[in-house]
């Protein structure tokens, strides 16, 4: 039975990461852009919202797919360096870049999983979830880049008018990094249980508020001069509206 | 024409008393030059008048009158003789007697003759005359004769132009031709004749018969179609002849067909025979050929039009030539080649330029057999054989080989070889290349070093290969190079370079030169860039591994949760906007 070496089995998924987190990478720009924007030339409110329920798919999908390659290319290539993984400078970047990369596109899908829509509420939310994105997106690159230049001796950030000091590897001490990951895991735990917490003290208030205003991002069901139009709560005869493409609060009618 | 009277008078004394006589009732010939002698005593007592021309025409008839007189006297005779011409007469008084005249009684003392003179270069004509007075007593006394000679001369005729030719006759436009006539002058006075060529009826050429080249007419001159006349005013430095002429028009000029011949021209039953020849046409004219092939003065229907016979169609012995028929559309012009018999005689091959191809061999190269193959007949070479020698000794296990291999050879040696080949029925004659002598080999060095991804901590070690096939001693140097700046010089072994020289992230690489004691040869290694050296030792790599997974784990968990941090904090900072 034909066998592949663990080299090209790395290149491959190497190609296929940063092929797959380009896609996500390219739709994040896309869609922030259409979130942004009140109004797009030549296109439809209508129009808009699909390209940007297809962008938002996109991207989820492509960053989700990508977050399962990264650890196997990582494998694969400490598994290809023959024991070199660690001890040259490059490669050890490699493999701590991919960890930040990997800690950064989690950040970003599970933001997106639990903020929903939200995430493109404010602009503020919207710039750092795409902050996010591109952040991870670049480190990705990164680690691909370091493969070129431990293999050719170059790489396409050779072109930067700085160093990114890959030649060097500071490691800390194993009782820093237990610590440190320790701090990292309970600031996850808490940040998942924080928004529980804060939803049960303001459960009244947040009922009476949600039932009085409708969300921002709540799509309209109507369209009417220039107007967008929706009632609220859901079924009843009360109707918000906002300038057609505003984006703005929904006001009582 | 002028005539002159030449009276001679002879002055005599006429003895009255002396009785006179009649002359000869008949007259005598041949008495013109000596006289009546014998008529005693009257030599010169007669006085002679003969009137004749100046000069004579020839063919033209002349009257003579011949007057003799003596005092009184009414009686006498003559005897007129010529050198040419011819005497008549009509006189009663007078005959004609053998070609010369005479008086026919001698009642008389004057007569008229007629002279016909003779034809065209006679020359001078000489009359002689002799007249006698006589008294008429009947006696041969007291008569008184004289005689005379008078030459006459022929008159100068003007010269003149026979027999014009011009030749070739029927000149074409690729023929220089050529006036010829014949000059006559009837005293050969030289030819000054005046020739004019025209053409078209204008003047080309003029000049007398010295001048140079004028009686000939290059055919560069001419064209087809124009119309020529040559002129001839003959001259004789004095008289002008009759004007002749002759008129005649250039013709076409047949297409020349030349340098016919059948290649090769010893051709043998291996080759195909080939025909080749020039065509030209003086007019310009388009010149249409056509070719015939003959073999055994046979025509070969079949092989018309072909300029290539295949040795398919051709036997051993037979005899081979071709026919060109050219042309113009006016005329047409035949010319056959010359004949060319196939024979079984082989040309023995020979051989040019024999040599060994690389003239200055090195112990690693390998010595090529080259020659330049030529055959008479045409043959391809269809074998060869060498022998080779090395330093003047036959190298018998070398034989038949064209190429040398580089492992028989060494520095020093001087190699040439024999050859001779054949064309598959002889071979040709042993032929001897020049000698070469195998040169210094350049020594061949590679070098690597060691490790190929140093820290700041290893020394550079350096692999160096350098083998020189001559087996000389090699000098090798090193240069160790840092970023492209020459820094550490080295020419003894080991050619190490320690880690104290080194910093992270230089890059070095080395220069080697070696030497043979002839040539130098350099080698520049692969680059090497210096790390960080991260590991001391492999108790150290072994801990530092856990370390280095466990701080990308930190680096991953950190950068996870300072994003998640910040959306939780925007989200809140939402939601409290929203209320």
């Amino acid at each position: 039975m034909a066998t592949i070496s663990a080299g090209t089995f790395h290149v491959i998924h190497t190609e296929l990461v940063v092929g797959i987190l380009s896609l996500a990478a390219i739709s994040l720009v896309l869609l922030c852009v259409l979130r942004l924007s009140p109004k797009v030339p030549f296109i439809t409110l209508e129009q808009k919202e699909r390209l940007v329920k297809a962008f938002d798919n996109t991207q989820m999908v492509s960053s989700s797919f990508g977050l399962i390659f990264i650890p196997i290319a990582m494998v694969s290539g400490i598994i290809a360096s023959e024991g070199e993984a660690t001890t040259n400078p490059i490669l050890l970047n490699k493999i701590i870049l991919s960890s930040i990369s990997i800690g950064a596109w989690l950040a970003f899908v599970v933001a997106r999983f639990r903020h929903g829509d939200s995430v493109w509420e404010t602009k503020g939310m919207a710039i750092v979830h795409t902050i996010n994105g591109l952040f991870a997106y670049f480190i990705t690159t990164l680690v691909a880049t370091l493969g070129g230049k431990y293999t050719r001796n170059e790489s396409l950030y050779d072109l930067l008018p700085f160093s990114l000091g890959i030649y060097e590897a500071i490691i800390a001490p194993s009782w820093l990094n237990i610590l440190l990951i320790f701090i990292g895991v309970i600031s996850i735990i808490m940040l998942f249980l924080l928004p529980k917490l804060v939803e049960v003290d303001n459960t009244l208030e947040s009922v009476e508020h949600i039932d009085s205003i409708p969300p921002i991002s709540l799509s309209a069901s109507k369209f009417s001069d220039g107007f967008e139009w929706v009632t609220w709560p859901e079924g009843s005869s009360e109707f918000y509206y906002r300038l057609e493409g505003s984006n703005d609060h929904w006001k009582k009618h | 024409m002028k005539s002159r009277v030449i009276t001679i008078f002879m002055i005599f004394v006429m003895l009255l008393t002396v009785p006179s006589i009649n002359a000869n009732e008949d007259g005598i010939i041949n008495k013109s030059v000596n006289g009546c002698s014998c008529h005693g005593g009257g030599q010169g007592n007669a006085e002679i008048a003969i009137e004749l021309p100046e000069e004579y025409a020839p063919g033209q008839t002349y009257s003579i009158d011949i007057i003799v007189t003596s005092g009184s006297y009414t009686n006498g005779g003559f005897n007129l003789a010529v050198t040419d011409g011819s005497l008549s007469t009509n006189d009663p008084n007078a005959k004609i007697q053998s070609g010369q005249a005479v008086h026919s009684n001698a009642n008389t003392n004057s007569w008229t003759l007629d002279w016909m003179a003779p034809p065209q270069g006679s020359g001078t004509v000489t009359f002689t005359l002799a007249g006698l007075a006589a008294d008429g007593n009947g006696r041969r006394t007291n008569d008184g004769w004289s005689t005379i000679s008078i030459d006459v001369l022929e008159i100068d005729a003007p010269p003149k132009v026979t027999n014009l030719q011009i030749l070739p006759t029927n000149p074409t436009s690729s023929d220089s031709f050529e006036l010829s006539y014949d000059y006559f002058d009837d005293r050969n006075e030289p030819d000054s004749s005046l020739i004019t060529w025209l053409k078209d009826g204008e003047i080309m050429f003029q000049g007398n018969s010295e001048t140079v080249d004028i009686l000939k007419i290059n055919y560069s001159y001419t064209k087809r179609g124009e119309v020529w006349e040559a002129q001839i005013i003959p001259n004789d430095g004095i008289n002008l002849g009759e004007v002749i002429t002759e008129e005649f028009i250039i013709r076409n000029s047949k297409p020349v067909i030349s340098n016919l011949s059948i290649n090769p021209s010893g051709p043998s039953q291996k080759n195909d025979l080939s025909a080749t020849w020039n065509e030209y046409d003086e007019d310009g004219d388009a010149v249409t050929s056509s070719i015939k092939w003959y073999k055994d003065n046979v025509r070969q229907l079949e092989l018309d039009g072909l300029t290539t016979i295949s040795k398919d169609f051709t036997e051993v012995d037979e005899e081979w030539y071709f026919e060109i028929t050219s042309n113009d559309t006016f005329e047409e012009q035949i010319e056959n080649s010359s004949k060319v018999i196939l024979n079984m005689v082989n040309d023995v091959p020979t051989l040019q330029n024999i040599r060994i191809d690389n003239i200055k061999p090195t112990t690693d190269l390998d010595l090529y057999a080259n020659w330049n193959f030529l055959d008479g007949d045409g043959d391809e070479q269809s074998g060869f054989e060498t022998k080779w020698y090395k330093n003047d000794n036959h190298k018998i296990e070398l034989d038949n080989l064209l190429t040398i291999d580089s492992t028989n050879t060494k520095k020093g040696d001087i190699w040439f070889f024999m050859a001779r080949v054949t064309d598959g029925i002889e071979f040709s004659e042993w032929y001897q290349s020049l000698s070469v002598q195998i040169n210094n080999s350049i020594p061949e060095v590679s070098a690597q070093i060691f490790p190929s991804s140093p820290s700041n901590n290893t020394n550079l070690t350096l692999n160096i290969s350098a083998i020189d096939l001559d087996n000389d001693i090699l000098n090798i140097e090193v240069q160790w190079i840092k970023n492209d700046t020459f820094v550490v010089n080295s020419n003894e072994a080991p050619f190490n370079l320690d880690s104290n020289n080194t910093k992270i992230s230089e890059i070095w690489y080395a220069n080697i030169t070696v030497g043979d004691g002839d040539v130098l040869t350099t080698y520049s290694t692969e680059p090497v860039t210096i790390f960080p050296d991260l590991i001391a030792d492999d108790e150290l790599l072994k801990d530092f591994t856990a370390e280095a997974y466990l701080q990308s784990i930190t680096y991953g968990v950190l950068t996870m949760a300072i994003f998640m941090l910040v959306q939780f904090l925007l989200s809140v900072k939402a939601t409290k906007e929203g209320q």
